[in-house]
């Protein structure tokens, strides 16, 4: 087994001094039309420590985790569209975090400035971890509470965004189908109902860029502290996700706080996100035969990260926790993770992600063993 | 926590450490004075001698000019989408069109007279960042910020005569003027003004900046360096001497 590791290992390490070309994104102008093509690729080679009883270890392998090609225009200087599209997602329906379709939308921004709207299929803005794109992360894998699996990250809908003070703060309010990644399909639940959510997020002394790496080295501080909320009530039957409730037939609520801080290379950060559930149910299986109409599910994720400009590599450590179930005794997951990336010539990196498992969760989902996964992303 | 995992955060902070004490930072300089300047995501500004006032551009297609102490005085009408670069040349305000490629030349009464597209190719963001003349080579010099960093040299009919090797030091260029005979380059990833020979834009001096998004640079009537930061949409003066 090791020795099929080492291979494997040798292989990745091989093709990565094999490449030596420089990428970028293209553009292509029109007047005042512009489209801009670009895209990232990502192949991982994941080994999990299996216990020794195991017998089925088929998530031992390489797997190309994305293949996504990125169209992003402007409109007659007015409108802007994107479309990002991930063909890998087509055979992989099942996995939140990478869809066929991660973003079909029109927005514009009123000549002021203070107000921008977007419309159509996006990031529902909730988690600052959710809404960082998985180029920018500083680890190959969100934490299990923001993965996709817990709350719908995309849908179908409108954002309305606000800024004030020289965009140190910036509103966001929206409104969605309430069924997620599943609204691709065409229909609304039964219920017809929407859902609401906003976030509210304060920077200073300037506005924080969206990445989990501080690669420009700033050199002043910056902090950025957001808050969000979220809201729904539907009867949407159909949930394929890890734990069951990402969408209920009930009532969900969930709010959410998080803190950011940037120097020198260093980036801080800290999330918590809680839901409140009612299932319309009272004898759900989710209130565990307790006198009660709600459960709760939530946790937290503490990051810290360093990148030394000079060798182009990032390190980062992060402790994640979630309880899917407050009614269920010993129900919180616990990791620790560690990551490296270095940064190759030609947008190229080279990522390491190390899981070690803290505490389990009573049900052992999604999975219980340590793992290892070292991915080549390339981007143009 | 268990021990090993105790183990595991010692062996990780011992490691950034080490990294930490054998990669120095550079060492910074600070600006002696600062002031707002009333232009949203400014990114470029020129200094005018003649009436101590500023030309700025900004993210948001704008072309302002300012009083000395930052306050607006008046705004062009004719916009365009994304300005990243302007200069002045023969009574004329050369601006850089970021995202659409273009020149779009203004007289100094804020009229547009002429515009030009150019063919760069590269991401929306990544077309020219900033623009100057470059008087001893008698043509302009425009700079490209990444992916990859180019210095261009155009001539009077904006055409790319010339594409400069950038030094091995530069990764990376947000803006670009000319002042008493040298050429002084911008880096906003690396926080760095560049002072270079205008003739074979060898790197003659560096300093490190400590500004947070420094997109414009200009010289002020006293010779002082001026660094414009976009997200704080501030003026920072340094005494480089």
């Amino acid at each position: 087994m090791k020795h099929s590791i080492y291979s494997s290992l040798l292989i990745i390490a091989f093709l990565f001094v094999s490449l030596n070309t420089s990428f970028a994104q293209y553009s292509l102008n029109k007047g005042w039309n512009n489209l801009e093509i670009s895209g990232s690729t990502q192949l991982f080679y994941n080994y999990r420590f299996y216990k020794p009883e195991e017998k089925d270890r088929k998530k031992n392998r390489f797997e190309l985790d994305y293949a996504q090609i990125n169209f992003k225009g402007v409109a007659s200087k007015k409108f802007r569209y994107a479309i990002e599209l991930n063909p890998v997602g087509f055979y992989n329906a099942e996995d939140p975090d990478n869809g066929f379709v991660n973003e079909a939308t029109v927005s514009y921004r009123t000549p002021n400035q203070l107000f921008e709207i977007k419309a159509g299929y996006q990031k529902i803005p909730f988690s600052r971890y959710s809404l960082l794109s998985r180029e920018d992360l500083s680890f190959l894998q969100r934490p299990e509470l923001a993965r996709g699996d817990v709350f719908t990250r995309r849908d179908m809908g409108v954002v309305l965004k606000t800024t004030f003070w020289e965009q140190k703060i910036a509103i966001y309010t929206s409104v969605f189908n309430g069924t997620g990644e599943l609204t691709l399909q065409g229909d609304n639940d039964a219920s017809g109902n929407v859902e609401v959510a906003g976030r509210v997020e304060l920077n200073y002394p300037s506005p924080m860029d969206e990445t989990s790496i501080d690669k420009q080295d700033i050199t002043q501080p910056v902090v950025a502290i957001g808050v969000n909320a979220r809201h729904s009530d539907k009867v949407t039957e159909e949930d394929i996700s890890e734990y069951g409730f990402k969408t209920i037939v009930g009532t969900k609520t969930g709010v959410g706080a998080d803190i950011a801080a940037k120097y020198r290379g260093w980036v801080a950060s800290f999330e918590i996100v809680n839901f409140t559930m009612t299932p319309d149910d009272t004898a759900s299986t989710f209130l565990n035969g307790k006198p009660t109409n709600y459960f709760k599910a939530g946790g937290m994720i503490a990051e810290l990260s360093y990148y030394v400009k000079k060798l182009r590599t990032a390190f980062a450590i992060r402790y994640d926790d979630f309880n899917p179930n407050d009614l269920t005794v010993k129900d919180t997951r616990k990791n620790i993770s560690g990551s490296i990336a270095h940064y190759m010539q030609g947008n190229t990196t080279l990522r390491l992600h190390y899981w070690h498992r803290l505490d389990l969760e009573a049900t052992n989902k999604p999975w219980a063993d340590d793992q290892i996964r070292l991915a080549w992303l390339l981007q143009f | 926590m268990h021990q090993i995992h105790k183990k595991i955060v010692i062996v990780l902070i011992s490691f950034l450490c080490i990294i930490e004490s054998g990669v120095a930072q550079d060492k910074l300089i600070y600006p002696d004075t600062k002031k707002k300047v009333a232009v949203a995501e400014p990114s470029d500004f020129e200094f005018i001698a003649s009436t101590g006032n500023y030309f700025v551009v900004s993210d948001h297609g704008l072309l302002t000019e300012t009083n000395s102490k930052g306050n607006k005085i008046k705004q062009a009408i004719e916009t365009g989408y994304d300005f990243e670069g302007i200069c002045t040349y023969n009574n004329q305000i050369i601006v850089a069109e970021e995202s659409f490629r273009k020149i779009m030349i203004y007289d100094f009464d804020f009229n547009l007279k002429e515009t030009h597209t150019l063919s760069i190719h590269g991401g929306r963001n990544q077309g020219i960042e900033g623009i100057c003349r470059n008087e001893k080579r008698n043509c302009f010099v425009a700079v490209i910020e990444k992916n990859p960093c180019q210095i261009l040299e155009l001539n009077n009919e904006w055409k790319v005569i010339r594409e400069v090797k950038v030094p091995n030091e530069i990764s990376e260029l947000s803006s670009v003027c000319f002042h008493k005979g040298f050429l002084y380059f911008l880096s906003d990833d690396e926080h760095r003004v560049y002072k270079l020979d205008p003739e074979n834009y060898s790197i003659l001096k560096t300093w490190n900046i400590a500004v947070i998004n420094p997109e414009g640079i200009t010289f002020n009537n006293t010779d002082q360096l001026e660094i414009l930061s976009d997200d704080r949409a501030m003026i920072f003066t340094f005494n480089l001497n």
